[in-house]
């Protein structure tokens, strides 16, 4: 069997990491964290092939967060970022410029539009 | 040699009018009073002199007296120059300008308990009334002032009285009460002895024996009065009388003897140079061509007197004029003449009536302009006293000249003077005239421009109006605006629990369905049952059984949540949604502020911390729960947009009997005292533009007070704001 891909998701809230581990397990190997914080953490012990954040997080932004992955990380290859939720348009502009940031999605998402914005990523 | 003569018109001007010695007045002018008490005495005395003939000079001369009485103190005078500028203003027939000076003056004269000087400007104000047809008001005034006279013991006042309501009556046609009035009148004057009253009396009654068609009383009493005025010299007055005999001709049907009347008349009012005078024997004379079908001649009449009343600004005689020119046309069958000043008429008309009924406006116009007028009249009038300074020198160095030539010599000179002099007086005067009728017209310009701009204001005014409802509105949208930005952002998590939990759901089952399919295929009497676990076991295994068994109570835990916050929220806004109901309710304000605080939520999240001291017990006010929901989520949100990066709130509640009190403080940026005193100014903001109305802070301070309460503001740049709203509980 072909290995799955991996996911890290980062969200504050933990039912949404919860049904996304849950929608998604079947599809891909998924880690997820509850900070950008954490994020950061486990990026340090593994590679992933697509990373999701939401975006308004306490303490760090879903687009700090990629500021960081971005300098941190820099062999993360690009359009592998995703940021989900509700930001402002400068925001987001900022990420699409300087962060590598590939696609945007809003909530609530739909797990088959998800899947086939996370499978383009990879592909 | 020019000084000397503009000096001169001035005086000839007296002296046809009033028959007194140049010389008298000269003297007058030139001796320097020795103080400033007759000073001011002698300069009433010359404006009384120029009253009724010039008077640019007249108000000149008593606003000296004015500025002079002004420095002594001396209120009596004050009273009196102002009443005497008034009343200048009056025989100008300048209504408007003189009430003003006459307000003043009474003042001043009840102030000192002038009673005299309190009498007289009753009297002038009736006069202004009778001019202007209003007659009860003039009643009223006349009759005021006949008491006090009568309470002073002042006959000559007392006999005006009378004389003045004897008038009210006779424009009221109550002819029998004119009649008592008059003779009343009469009487005390001829006690008194006073010719010139007893003469204007006298014209009166026969004037008023004329209009009732009693000719021969008419004749008896106009002849009376004639004799009076002739021994009094007094031009005027017998060309008045002269009209009045022509007018009982007229009504006699002897034409040939009225025009004779009229044409002496005429003769005496040219030789005075009175034109308001000649204009109306004019129109008499043309009255009787008119009648005995002289068109072309009434004609000439008429526009002889027509231009004479429009040089002085005369509307009265210029309506009999045009009234008079269309009887002449008509005759003479031009009936498109006829037509052409028929509407001419009416023109003047309805411009007498718009002059006697004009408002407050022109009132202000007139005033402006007026003072203005005094302003160039002053400055030229203290040019022309320097001159008459200058004179003086020139003529005390001429006396000493003249002494020593021979009297032929001054006597021809004096010709030349004289006749000099009546040329640059005419010239002057037209020039006058011509001035004053093109500031009637400007007038008349500007006060159409006021009434203009009246009517545009009054339209701005509605307009704005409009927008401001409008701006209300759009505040309320902007509110809107900031919640529904807030509701999108504070639901899209809990949704997407619930939409996204259900997919999942989905999966779960799909994956455990085989499984539960083979159980319920279970037979346990037939089948075998260890191959059909086994095979369950295997399905177990390929589908993730467990993982999905144990995710499924947890997801519906995480769907239940999203439904739950969803619809808190949605609770929350529900609230908001009763902006305008119309009826009052009992509401409790804590929930009105947890509910804007929830749906500030995007504002304030994971960078302020909301801390809610709420009182226990706190009773619920009668109040609409919209406004006030309105209110609370304007302060919380410039509470928060106070504050950039991270800070806190405290929102404190509490009560005593029936008020309650909320108060919202925050670590923000503070105000200064400038911004503390606008803050409830409509479209006030330190918000950059686009960000805000300008109107939250001035619709909470109307909902607040609407509602019977008051909001306090304390305040320091730097250091936050705490705003205290207190609310009556009813």
């Amino acid at each position: 069997m072909k290995k799955k891909p991996k996911i890290l998701y980062v969200d504050d809230e933990e039912s949404n990491l919860r049904i996304f581990k849950d929608a998604f397990r079947r599809d891909f190997e998924i880690y997820t964290a509850i900070s950008g914080y954490q994020g950061l953490e486990i990026l340090e012990k593994t590679a992933f092939d697509v990373i999701i954040t939401d975006q308004r997080m306490p303490g760090m932004t879903g687009v700090e967060f990629l500021k960081e992955v971005y300098t941190r990380f820099p062999e993360i290859p690009p359009d592998r970022l995703i940021l989900s939720g509700y930001a402002k348009d400068e925001d987001i502009n900022e990420a699409f410029k300087k962060y590598k940031l590939s696609k945007f999605i809003s909530k609530p998402w739909e797990y088959g539009e998800l899947k086939a914005i996370i499978m383009n990523a990879i592909n | 040699m020019v000084v000397i003569f503009l000096l001169s018109c001035n005086l000839w001007v007296n002296i046809l009018a009033r028959e007194q010695s140049p010389i008298d007045s000269l003297r007058k002018l030139i001796v320097p009073a020795k103080s400033d008490s007759s000073l001011m005495k002698t300069y009433l005395e010359i404006g009384d002199y120029y009253q009724y003939s010039t008077s640019d000079s007249a108000l000149y001369y008593y606003r000296k007296a004015y500025k002079l009485a002004e420095k002594l103190k001396a209120g009596k005078y004050i009273a009196q120059s102002l009443k005497e500028i008034g009343r200048t203003w009056y025989f100008q027939n300048e209504y408007d300008s003189a009430v003003p000076y006459f307000d003043k003056a009474l003042v001043i004269s009840r102030k000192i308990g002038d009673k005299k000087s309190i009498a007289k400007l009753l009297m002038n104000y009736g006069n202004i009334y009778i001019k202007r047809s209003i007659y009860d008001k003039a009643l009223e005034y006349e009759l005021a002032a006949l008491k006090l006279y009568e309470k002073i013991d002042d006959s000559e006042g007392y006999s005006s009285c009378l004389n003045n309501i004897g008038i009210i009556y006779y424009y009221q046609k109550n002819y029998p009460k004119t009649l008592e009035y008059y003779q009343k009148s009469l009487q005390i004057k001829t006690e008194a002895g006073d010719r010139e009253g007893m003469a204007i009396l006298l014209g009166n009654i026969g004037n008023l024996y004329n209009d009732i068609g009693e000719t021969d009383k008419s004749l008896k009493y106009n002849t009376k009065s004639l004799k009076i005025y002739q021994e009094l010299n007094d031009k005027k007055g017998i060309a008045r009388i002269f009209n009045n005999i022509g007018e009982v001709y007229v009504k006699k049907k002897n034409y040939p003897l009225s025009l004779e009347y009229f044409n002496k008349a005429l003769k005496l009012l040219e030789e005075a140079g009175y034109k308001r005078g000649i204009s109306l024997t004019l129109l008499n004379i043309a009255g009787v061509f008119n009648i005995t079908g002289q068109y072309n001649k009434a004609l000439k009449n008429e526009f002889r007197a027509l231009k004479l009343a429009m040089e002085i600004g005369e509307l009265n005689s210029q309506q009999i004029a045009y009234e008079r020119i269309v009887e002449s046309y008509k005759g003479l069958g031009t009936y498109k003449k006829a037509l052409q000043y028929k509407e001419k008429w009416f023109r003047i008309h309805d411009s007498i009536f718009n002059t006697e009924k004009a408002g407050t406006v022109a009132l202000l116009e007139a005033r402006l302009q007026s003072e203005r007028q005094q302003q160039q009249i002053q400055l030229q009038q203290s040019e022309l006293e320097k001159n008459k300074a200058e004179l003086a020198r020139v003529e005390a160095e001429k006396k000493r000249q003249e002494l020593e030539r021979d009297l032929f010599f001054i006597v021809s000179g004096l010709l030349l003077v004289l006749v000099v002099s009546i040329f640059y007086f005419y010239r002057r005067k037209k020039m006058d005239n011509k001035r004053l009728i093109e500031q009637k017209k400007k007038i008349d310009a500007i006060n159409k421009e006021l009434k203009d701009k009246n009517e545009e204001l009054l339209a701005t005014l509605e307009s704005l109006k409009r927008a401001q409802q409008q701006l209300v509105q759009s505040e309320k949208m902007a509110s809107l605006g900031m919640l529904s930005a807030g509701i999108a952002h504070e639901i899209n998590n809990p949704i997407n629990f619930v939409y996204a939990g259900i997919n999942s759901l989905l999966h779960d089952f799909r994956d455990i369905e085989p499984v539960i399919k083979e159980i319920n295929e279970i037979n346990p009497e037939s089948d075998k049952l260890k191959e059909r676990l086994k095979k369950i076991q295997q399905l177990k295994i390929e589908n993730y059984f467990d993982e999905a068994f144990e995710a499924i109570p947890q997801i519906i835990a995480d769907i239940k949540l999203g439904a739950e916050r969803t619809a808190e929220i949605v609770n929350s806004l529900r609230s908001f949604s009763r902006l305008d109901s119309g009826e009052k309710q009992t509401y409790d304000i804590h929930e009105g502020l947890d509910s804007s605080v929830l749906l500030l939520g995007n504002k304030y999240k994971n960078r302020i911390e909301i801390v809610r001291n709420y009182a226990s017990g706190l009773p619920d006010i009668v109040c609409h729960p919209g406004k006030i929901n309105q209110a609370l989520l304007n302060l919380l949100s410039n509470a928060i947009d106070s504050i950039e990066g991270e800070g806190k709130i405290w929102i404190t509640t509490s009560w005593k009997k029936d008020i309650i009190k909320v108060s919202i403080r925050d670590t923000g940026s503070g105000m200064g005292e400038e911004t503390k005193q606008k803050i409830f100014d409509p479209f006030f903001t330190t918000k950059t533009v686009g960000k805000g109305t300008g109107l939250g802070m001035s619709i909470t301070y109307g909902i607040i007070r609407e509602h019977g309460g008051e909001i306090e503001i304390f305040s320091e740049p730097g250091k936050g704001t705490e705003i205290v709203i207190t609310l009556p509980v009813e």
